[in-house]
């Protein structure tokens, strides 16, 4: 017995619906919360693990940390059609010389030189954080799913 | 022995530099290799049980040329990108590569210039005799 011919409507209109829908979830401002709050945690795992130099070795002791502690420090990208991006680094800091911010020596204690020694931080809380980071993320993922 | 002075010992004698802890001495052998351990992901388990325990570890290759630092880095590749089974007293469950990144040569004191590539390797481990099993009667 032959089969009978099947027509599938709506296909159009459904791929569209599923489109806003992604769109609405990748670069809403619930998901940039949600997204936020997973890297304000890496943020607050580096801050709290940042070496802290003394003066008059270092002339602004704490900065780095406060730095870190900044909220400027989490900062979101939404614009690449790619899919939405946090970033988390060392922010600028008011009080401070464009020479004497953080984000220029951050690099050399993460990594270490020649003479000194690495003093991570950066990575060290990526990796303490990253099981806490993937939670918050994956509930307030499904948070905002149900509001859609 | 500890998976620190298991990888050195592995590292010392496959790649055939010397190796050094957190930095380089002051009139170091070149090339080198310098390791550093990152950080340990925390493992947990419901029975106590420790099984590996995946760690990130820096090695930092330093050279007097390019092509020094680049073939020691070929070599380190080649000895622990893949490697699972015993080194020394401890057990590798897998090393992976995580990240290469080329340094731009510093001049240090006298006019001497180094080279460097950073690697960072997730090594997972088990050092023997740390294992906790649970008893049967437990």
């Amino acid at each position: 017995m032959a089969t009978p011919p099947m027509r599938v409507r709506g296909g159009p209109e459904l791929v569209a619906a599923l489109h806003r829908v992604s769109k609405k979830l990748a670069s809403g401002p619930a998901t940039i919360e949600v997204l936020k709050a997973g890297g304000r945690k890496v943020a607050d795992e580096w801050a709290r693990r940042v070496p802290i130099g003394e003066a008059p070795h270092d002339p602004h002791p704490g900065a780095y940390r406060r730095a870190m502690e900044s909220p400027d420090s989490v900062y979101v990208d939404a614009s690449d059609p790619a899919g939405t991006r946090v970033y988390v680094r060392p922010a600028n800091l008011t009080d401070l010389d464009i020479r004497d911010q953080p984000r220029w020596y951050a690099g050399r204690l993460e990594f270490g030189d020649a003479s000194r020694s690495p003093e991570p931080s950066a990575r060290a809380a990526a990796e303490s954080s990253k099981a806490e980071v993937i939670q918050i993320v994956s509930a307030g993922i499904s948070r905002v799913v149900k509001t859609l | 022995m500890t998976l620190r002075q298991s990888l050195h010992d592995y590292l010392r004698d496959t790649v055939d530099v010397s190796v050094h802890e957190g930095k380089l001495p002051i009139r170091p052998v070149m090339p080198a290799l310098v390791q550093h351990f990152v950080a340990a992901s925390t493992v947990q388990t419901h029975s106590n049980r420790r099984s590996l325990i995946p760690r990130r570890v820096q090695l930092d290759v330093y050279g007097n040329n390019d092509k020094d630092v680049d073939a020691t880095a070929t070599k380190l590749l080649l000895a622990l990108d893949g490697y699972h089974g015993p080194m020394g007293d401890t057990t590798i469950g897998w090393a992976t590569m995580l990240t290469d990144m080329d340094f731009p040569p510093t001049e240090i004191k006298g006019g001497e210039v180094r080279f460097r590539r950073t690697l960072d390797f997730e090594v997972a481990y088990q050092e023997r005799g740390k294992l906790v099993v649970p008893s049967s009667s437990s």
